[in-house]
């Protein structure tokens, strides 16, 4: 007997180095490859069949994880894919191997005699099935896996039954016979196989995998929109279930899943406030908003305000439309942080000054690659003519343009207003999403936190050296540096001369600076002011900055000089003005002035470590107003040509150093593509698009509800993770590296996405499994489209909107009630149906079932029918063919609406056709003859109701009902449109 | 015994979080309402319900306390700061403040989870959601939240509520101001086909388990009794804004019977610079909307069955950074208010003058720097469960607080525990 190891103790049993032997299949990484290289080569129509392949369906090549499922075949669907089967060693096999060689024939030629339906033995436990009955092979398979589930050493009472002992029918299988020895063996392995260990390879044993054409169906919904043609599902014979799959990723419908699953996770649309600022780096921008201001009339909405709505939404969507545009053109996804260029519509590239060529100018939704072609830096030097009531127009922008150095999603401006950094906080909140997104790394789960408040009591730069600390700032600082150059904005090197984007408390008021009153009221006046500091043994630095200064007067400064404790001079530091007044400090007159708010830094060597004196003469450049001075010294300030913070660890990637500053963030970038982790993190950025669930997180305590089964989830899910990202970053079959069209087919031939029904009940398992199969809700987006697709028509659709390409009920007025994100902070989607979630649903069938039946039984020449072909609204139950044609018609309308493969006698289309009649009954008798008498028909609410029927159409119809049918209809229709089927995936 | 048998239920109460079709009326609830109300980013009890004042030779604490002193409403110290006095006068009798709660960590998401769940790691349920899976899991709308952290863990669903004007529509689908869509027949047929295909759909076996849950989230979202009467009341309310908005939402949901708890969250704690005027800005407007929320209850005649419970993520550092802001730290504070209870008017859980947890005895909730404990959220949560006798209820034992210390904060002052 195998012994039976729990989840727990097989954990407990290989962290000892102990192997526990768990039957295993389809694990081997060769061979899945072979098999998906084969399934690649069969899509393009040059396959050979690999001389070890098992693809006894046609349509369907067996897949990593996969197991076959003939949709007539349960014998398959029982025991699994034939790829199971060892093909020659006797020691591999299975129990359903030695039932289909040696015990089904003696149990149709011996058992059967009594151990039937209606025989000797019937009433017992063990009924078997006749041989003339479909599938009878599993089936009595089935019912010994049933009797050992059952029975309590059921496989000693079945081997003593045969063998006579206390069997009514005597010996059937004497104990000395080959057949017995079969018996023993099958038994043994059944029960070896219903007792087997439980791992994240064993989990999807007994799963069945949905059939090909209804995973193609559930994939197009995501993918295109819509469900799939007839013709896309006769595709699965010849280019196999993936390439079937991938052939729906095309279209605006595909683009719209890339820009919803990229904001699902980037969340870069929900950005509050504005993406761009005028007045700054992008001239064009500011130049083309006052012009268009100056120019403005009330006729046109392209002018002034319409023409900045459209500019920032070029720019809000820039990292969306990256994503979508890297992947609809099958560029490697590693350019979505690489690319050296920005996504732009029209309008956007005008205010980057771009030259790009559109195919509609005038089209807010179009985006090609661009440049920030003229991007200029505060030199310090712009001319502007000021427009009244409208800003500026810079008619000079200075002399420092930027070649800014594009970097992917990571310098897009709405990815650094997504995540903007502060005095304190540094670029951390970038760094971490940065990590958390491109490299699956929460940063936060990393290290566990102190428990000790005592160790957060640390002034003295906590980050660097407080074990509390480090082990997150570690991972983190180095990332947040390499983003160095962009300042809260997003701008690069925003700081007067273009010299950096460090904040201002860090450059002109440290901690630890001493601030002082100056009183003298002129040069003749001034003062020295001087301050003691302890200086280290090297390169440290002295600075000084104005203060209290109203109205943002200078202040006078000069003869700045360090001397050692003792009086001697030891430097006279040249105060950092080269001569252009571009800097903090400028010529006034004959001496030098400090801009108020533009502190001052100097590099100075010292050769002994030791206490000096730092002094600088000052005085008020505008007498009558108060003013003061900070100054400060040692080796940790900012100085004079800084780009980052001295106190924190230096701009790089993890071990290694970023080699230059000025375009830190495109070397990361590209260390980025090249981690190992970032196909891994592509897999999870993309697996809620298409599950509806984050990958699996691990429990924490042993102690926790469900532990073992969350466990096993969290393993599996890894492990099928780490497999995709694999496959990604070589290569899915005869693709490129790193094509993410190939990857979103492998997330959806995952058992995560396929498992259809499961045939044991093991509650590890069965918890294990929560997620599995994907069978999720239909978010709003899915759902708006899956209807317009089906109908022609939309719940309150209306034109759209710079800000919103499509524009409906679902995605605006309903998008949060229904569990969307975007507005009123909802960064998160809701995926558990709510009562109120559940009314929106009744509210789309119910507002939408009237305009949809008026457009197919009325209005819609009959060849344009997508739903109602065939039958009008005078077919009627009790017409000589009516009951036929009618539930005809529902079975049309079940496959279509609700992807269920039923019949004119499935017992669903049976009830349908009652509700339906019930229906009509009442609408017989209400009176009316016309259609849209009885109750509201709101198909106004769509705004393209009317656009493709012919003009008048609606005037011009007879909109006659008199037998009620269409009305009937209508609420037939509603039905459907609220069923589970419907709304789910 | 057929283990498939035994699978299947269990299947159903887990993997659907116990939901089941409505049984009884939503205002047969005679039960208390529940309101969490986090501040989020992490709030200084030191500037609230936990004063500190400076102390020589230590960095400054807080600036206000170089001008002004702590001040006491009743028995409970508070800080002369924001809009404090008026709030701690009104409700200082009614009021409990725990301080000196350990989250033991700097990191808001930790924080969150922490003070939310009971547990610094994710997969626990709020309070909130236990309560709410306890007393109301057939209501429309039994767990109400506007954003904050508000995880179910499986015990219930959330409801989020953004656009209340459509309530009415949401209400009565199938009728519209302008006339009806269906009739009352028709949409009464719909409604019991609808239900009909879904049971039978939740019958049939080897459903993987996604499958068994969603299916019975369905049959019970779509069985789930009428918004109307909250959606009348909305409608009658004149609206309010910001954090009294949500208060008016949740006690309008108690009213009318479809809601027994709600998450409420202000933002604005985080004041990594410019500390005291910006987060004398939000606690304002946090002490504002909890006021609100219990002038509102009055008016609307829930106050008497109200808890309400504040909190944040965590507490702010016991100095300022030089952006003149305080950066974390995992020392914070609830206040747990309710009227007319024994146990109010009351501070328990110690800090000191640099505002470090001190140990106290669960039972005296007395300093105890031998043996006491340092009060964590766990303890506190757990305290809460008991006192709001859900600790024995099947989402409660199904996330439980095991060898978590008892701390009597609802004791009676004077009573053995």
């Amino acid at each position: 007997m195998l012994r039976r190891w729990t989840l727990a103790q097989a954990l407990a049993l290989t962290a000892l180095g102990i192997v526990v032997s768990v039957p295993v299949w389809a694990t081997d990484g060769e061979r899945d490859r072979a098999q998906l290289e084969y399934e690649h080569q069969r899509a393009v129509g040059h396959a050979t069949m690999p001389s070890t392949m098992y693809a006894s369906n046609p349509t369907e090549a067996p897949a990593p994880h996969a197991a076959m499922s003939g949709r007539h075949n349960l014998w398959e669907r029982l025991v699994g894919s034939p790829s199971r089967w060892p093909l020659s060693d006797a020691d591999d096999e299975t129990a359903s191997e030695v039932f289909r060689n040696h015990i089904s024939p003696v149990v149709l030629g011996k058992c059967i005699d009594c151990h039937v339906e209606g025989g000797a033995s019937g009433h017992t436990r063990l009924v078997f099935h006749r041989s003339s009955e479909a599938d009878h092979e599993a089936l009595n398979l089935g019912v010994f896996r049933d009797f050992l589930d059952q029975v309590t050493g059921a496989a000693d009472l079945i081997l003593e039954k045969i063998s006579g002992v206390g069997h009514g029918g005597g010996t059937q299988v004497p104990a000395d016979s080959a057949d017995y020895a079969h018996f023993e063996r099958f038994l043994g392995l059944l029960e070896d196989e219903q007792t087997s260990v439980l791992t994240a390879e064993t989990l999807f044993d007994t799963v069945r995998i949905a059939p090909p054409r209804k995973t193609l169906r559930r994939a197009t919904l995501i993918f295109a929109g819509r469900v799939p043609t007839e013709t896309e599902y006769e595709s699965i014979a010849q280019v196999g279930l993936r390439g079937a799959i991938r052939n729906v990723m095309e279209g605006s419908a595909f683009h719209d899943f890339l820009i919803r699953g990229s904001n699902d996770r980037l969340l870069t649309d929900e950005v509050s406030g504005r993406i761009l600022s005028s007045g700054r780096a992008f001239v064009e921008y500011t130049n083309g908003s006052t012009r268009r201001c100056e120019v403005s009339n009330a006729a046109s909405g392209d002018f002034g305000m319409g023409w900045e709505n459209r500019v920032e939404q070029g720019a809000r969507k820039a990292p969306l439309e990256l994503i979508a545009h890297v992947v609809q053109n099958e560029l490697p996804y590693t350019e979505i942080l690489t690319a050296g260029y920005i996504m732009a519509n029209p309008f956007s590239a005008e205010a980057y000054g771009a030259d790009t060529e559109f195919d509609d100018p005038s089209d807010f939704h179009e985006f090609k690659p661009s440049r920030f072609a003229v991007y200029y830096l505060d030199a310090g030097s712009r001319a502007v003519d000021q427009v009244p009531s409208c800003g500026v127009y810079i008619t000079y922008p200075g002399d420092l343009p930027l070649d800014y150095p594009h970097a992917g999603i990571l310098n897009t401006t709405a990815f650094l207003k997504r995540f903007p950094t502060t005095p304190t906080n540094r670029n951390r909140a970038r760094a971490r999403w940065t990590y958390y997104h491109f490299l699956g790394v929460d940063v936060e789960q990393l290290a566990a936190r102190t428990t000790d408040p005592d160790a957060l009591v640390d002034t003295d730069n906590p980050t660097m050296k407080n074990p509390a600390c480090t082990g997150c700032h570690d991972v983190l600082d180095p990332v947040a540096g390499a983003f160095q150059n962009y300042n809260e904005d997003g701008h690069y090197r925003a700081n007067p001369g273009g010299r950096d984007s460090l904040d201002y408390y860090y450059k002109n008021n440290p901690a630890g600076a001493e601030e002082t009153i100056v009183e003298a009221q002129s040069w003749e006046l001034r003062e020295t002011v001087t301050i003691r500091t302890h200086l280290d043994h090297g390169e440290n630095v002295v600075g000084l900055a104005g203060v209290h200064n109203p109205y943002r007067r200078e202040m006078g400064v000069a003869g700045l000089t360090l001397r050692d404790d003792a009086g001697r001079i030891v430097a006279r530091p040249r105060l950092p003005y080269d001569g252009t007044n571009l800097g903090c400090v400028r010529q006034w007159g004959d001496h030098l002035s400090m801009q108020t708010y533009c502190g001052v830094s100097v590099g100075v060597d010292i050769a002994q470590e030791g206490s000096y004196r730092v002094s600088v003469d000052t005085w008020r450049l505008y007498s009558e107003f108060p003013a003061g001075i900070k100054m400060w010294g040692g080796p940790g300030f900012y100085r004079d040509g800084d780009t980052w913070y001295r106190d924190m660890r230096k701009p790089g990637f993890e071990e290694t150093l970023a080699p230059s500053a000025n375009d830190s963030l495109r070397w990361l970038a590209e260390q980025i593509a090249a981690d190992a982790r970032f196909a891994e993190s592509a897999v999870k950025f993309w697996w809620p698009a298409i599950m509806g669930t984050d990958v699996v997180a691990p429990p924490q305590e042993t102690g926790e509800a469900d532990y073992e089964g969350r466990l096993l989830a969290a393993r599996a899910q890894h492990a099928e993770v780490a497999r995709l990202a694999t496959l990604f970053r070589e290569g899915i079959g005869d693709g490129a590296p790193h094509n993410l069209k190939d990857l979103l087919v492998e997330i959806v031939m995952s058992p995560w996405f396929r498992a259809d029904t499961v045939f044991d009940d093991d509650p590890v398992r069965a918890v294990a499994l929560r997620n599995a199969g994907a069978r999720r809700l239909l978010t709003p987006e899915e759902l708006a489209a899956k209807t317009l697709s089906l109908t022609g028509t939309q719940w309150g659709r209306r034109a759209p909107t710079y800000l919103q390409r499509y524009n409906h009920a679902l995605t605006t007025d309903y998008a949060v009630l229904y569990g969307g994100i975007g507005a009123d902070g909802a960064t998160e989607r809701a995926r558990d149906l709510t009562p109120v979630m559940a009314s929106v649903s009744k509210l789309h069938a119910v507002r939408m079932s009237c305009p949809v039946v008026l457009r197919e039984l009325y209005l819609l020449p009959a060849d344009e029918r997508r739903l109602f072909a065939g039958i009008d609204h005078t077919v009627a139950p009790t017409d000589s063919a009516g009951e036929g044609a009618i539930k005809e018609k529902l079975v049309e309308l079940f496959e279509k609406l609700l992807g269920v493969d039923a019949t004119v006698a499935s017992p669903e289309i049976v009830s349908a056709y009652d509700f339906f009649v019930a229906t009509w009954n009442r609408k017989k008798s209400s009176g009316s003859n016309r259609f849209l008498s009885d109750n509201r028909c709101e198909w106004d609410t769509d705004s393209y109701y009317l656009d493709d029927l012919p003009q008048g159409v609606l005037a011009e119809k007879d909109l006659s009902d008199p037998r009620g049918i269409a009305r009937t209809w209508v609420v037939m229709v509603a039905a459907l449109l609220m069923d589970y089927r419907y709304i789910h995936l | 015994m057929n283990r498939r048998t035994v699978i299947k239920g269990l299947l159903a109460g887990v993997a659907a979080g116990g939901f089941r079709v409505p049984l009884v009326h939503a205002a047969d609830y005679a039960g208390r309402f529940f309101v969490f109300v986090q501040a989020e980013g992490g709030w200084d009890p030191t500037s609230f319900c936990d004063p500190k004042v400076n102390t020589p030779g230590e960095p400054v604490i807080n600036h206000w306390a170089e001008e002004d002193e702590i001040r006491q409403a009743g028995n409970i110290p508070y800080a002369p700061f924001a809009s404090n006095e008026a709030f701690f006068e009104k409700y200082h009798d009614r009021m409990l403040v725990i301080n000196g709660v350990d989250a033991q960590t700097n990191s808001h998401t930790i924080g969150i989870v922490h003070n939310w769940s009971g547990r610094s790691s994710e997969g626990y349920p709020t309070t909130t959601a236990l309560l709410a899976a306890h007393h109301g899991p057939d209501l429309p709308v039994a767990y109400l939240t506007f954003g904050g952290f508000s995880y179910p863990s499986g015990v219930i669903r959330t409801t989020r509520l953004d656009e209340t004007d459509l309530l009415q529509a949401l209400a009565a689908p199938a009728t519209g101001p302008e006339g009806r869509y269906l009739s009352d027949a028709d949409w009464a047929a719909l409604e019991t086909f609808a239900a009909e295909t879904a049971n039978r759909l939740g019958e049939s076996r080897e459903l993987v388990p996604s499958a068994v849950r969603r299916i019975s989230d369905y049959r019970s979202a779509f069985a789930a009794e009428s918004l109307k009467a909250f959606a009348d009341a909305i409608d009658n309310a004149s609206p309010q804004f910001g954090l009294r908005r949500q208060a008016q939402l949740a006690v309008l949901g108690f009213r009318t019977g479809v809601c027994v708890s709600a998450d409420l969250v202000q933002g604005g704690f985080d004041t990594h610079s410019n500390h005291d005027d910006l987060h004398a800005g939000s606690l304002g407007q946090l002490t504002d909307g909890v006021d609100y929320l219990w002038d509102f209850a009055e008016t609307e005649g829930v106050a008497d069955r109200l808890v309400l419970v504040m909190g944040s993520d965590f507490g702010r550092t016991n100095y300022y950074n030089s952006g003149d802001g305080k950066d974390h730290w995992p020392i914070g504070s609830f206040v747990v208010i309710e009227k007319n209870q024994p146990w109010t008017d009351r501070v328990v859980g110690e800090t000191d003058e640099m505002h470090f947890a001190q140990r106290v005895d669960p039972a005296t909730l007395r300093r105890d720097s031998a043996n006491g404990t340092v009060v964590h959220p766990n303890h506190v949560h757990k305290a809460l469960r008991g006192y709001l006798a859900i600790h024995g209820s099947p989402g409660a034992q199904r996330f439980p607080f095991d060898g978590t210390e008892d701390f009597a904060f609802f004791e009676e002052p004077g009573t053995d525990s």
